[in-house]
């Protein structure tokens, strides 16, 4: 194995890859079913803009895998691109936090300086149609995809432990709360609630936010050398707080010290001798063998004066 | 009405289409774009109708009903048509629609 990325690991991925591809091309045919009827919506820019923004974590992952799967350990980069993956999910947060910092913002202007915003009619088939019909069809639209996506991918992101798979797909899974605020916000403007709009669209900008800073926390957690933290929250994780229980098992005297590189776990046993007979890494793996690739490094560091 | 704005068919048929679907009667009043856009965006006028660049400033400001006719002059093309003020969501498609039977070029946008 000369790349980062565990042998075990290598089928999921590539199905994840097809996976997100799909995904891509599903968001392209939303972004382009909204965008042509945005009109001056604030509601219909926020959740567009949303939708646009919803490619980045699958473009952050093909990147961030491609990288993994085919970028070779080397004297430059001897620990190969194992934390590309944190990287792209970085990258991500940052984009998330900041679109909907500003659409919030936005959506606030609006509400304060009391737009009123107009959706006016378009001709289809030589018939007038209220722009908000259509608004409300590329919204229904814009709910079905990511849901579907986003039980295909949950599994994914479980088996390989990729939170930006996984931050991916829950935002994918919630976005049906996007989806009901935008038609609420859309059929209140046709009931002549010109308010609607811009609160549709400062709770769907709350949304981005809300992702944002979860993502942000984890991530930067990561890139800190931070404890590993789950998969879909800033809190510890369970496999990282068992493989502590399990090393302080064994070495009770020791402090312990864990951090994670992408998917991978390392661990820092320090105070004690090593133990005299060779063991790989993953004999530590308090859990199922299966996933015992998480455990890439167990190193001790003998007590000082030694 | 816009000072300046020509007296076409289209505009009188548009007038006319609208007091019949709505039963009012129009009350008309001349002046300068910016004074009666102006008004009409803080909800004193009903319509305004005139002659506008395709790209006025004013296009976010107020809700401008598809055009009853376009002339091209120099690099900007001029267009006839309604403003209404944004927000009045079922007037403007009342006017929209009212612009659509009274004109092809309306038709064709």
């Amino acid at each position: 194995m000369n790349s980062s990325l565990p042998d075990e690991l290598r089928g999921v991925m590539r199905d994840a890859i097809r996976l997100e591809y799909w995904n891509l091309f599903w968001t392209a045919t939303i972004i382009v079913a909204m965008g042509l009827v945005l009109g001056q919506s604030q509601t219909m820019k926020t959740a567009w803009v949303e939708d646009t923004l919803g490619v980045v974590p699958p473009i952050m992952f093909l990147i961030a895998a491609k990288m993994e799967l085919k970028g070779r350990r080397s004297k430059r980069f001897p620990f190969g691109f194992e934390r590309v993956n944190g990287l792209g999910f970085f990258v991500a947060a940052v984009a998330l936090t900041a679109v909907g910092l500003l659409l919030l913002y936005n959506a606030v202007v609006a509400l304060v300086t009391a737009e009123h915003p107009s959706v006016g009619s378009i001709v289809l088939f030589e018939k007038d149609f209220w722009l908000g019909w259509l608004m409300i069809a590329a919204q229904l639209y814009s709910l079905v995809p990511p849901m579907l996506i986003a039980r295909k991918e949950l599994p994914l992101a479980e088996q390989l432990n990729d939170k930006l798979l996984h931050t991916d797909a829950l935002m994918n899974k919630a976005n049906w709360l996007t989806g009901a605020a935008g038609l609420a916000g859309i059929i209140g403007l046709g009931l002549g609630w010109w308010w609607a709009d811009s609160v549709a669209a400062a709770i769907i900008s709350l949304d981005v936010v809300s992702d944002g800073v979860k993502a942000l926390r984890s991530s930067t957690a990561e890139l800190v050398d931070g404890s590993p933290r789950a998969l879909s929250s800033p809190q510890l994780s369970e496999d990282a707080q068992e493989l502590e229980y399990r090393l302080l098992k064994e070495f009770p005297s020791a402090t312990i010290r864990l951090r994670e590189t992408g998917r991978l776990i390392r661990a820092e046993v320090h105070g004690v001798h090593p133990p005299t007979e060779h063991r790989h890494p993953r004999h530590y793996w308090p859990k199922e063998k299966s996933r015992a690739w998480r455990l890439a490094q167990v190193s001790f560091i003998p007590p000082a004066g030694d | 009405m816009v000072a300046g704005t020509p007296d076409t068919l289209e505009l009188q048929r548009l007038l006319g289409q609208i007091e019949r679907q709505t039963g009012a009667r129009p009350r008309i009043a001349g002046g300068g774009s910016e004074a009666l856009l102006t008004e009409l965006s803080e909800g004193k006028t009903d319509l305004v109708l005139g002659a506008f660049t395709k790209d006025s400033p004013w296009k976010t400001m107020v809700a401008f009903a598809p055009p009853l006719r376009s002339t091209v002059s120099g690099k900007h093309v001029i267009e006839v048509k309604a403003a209404m003020q944004n927000g009045e969501n079922s007037w403007i498609m009342l006017v929209e629609r009212a612009s659509r039977k009274v004109s092809q070029s309306a038709r064709e946008r």
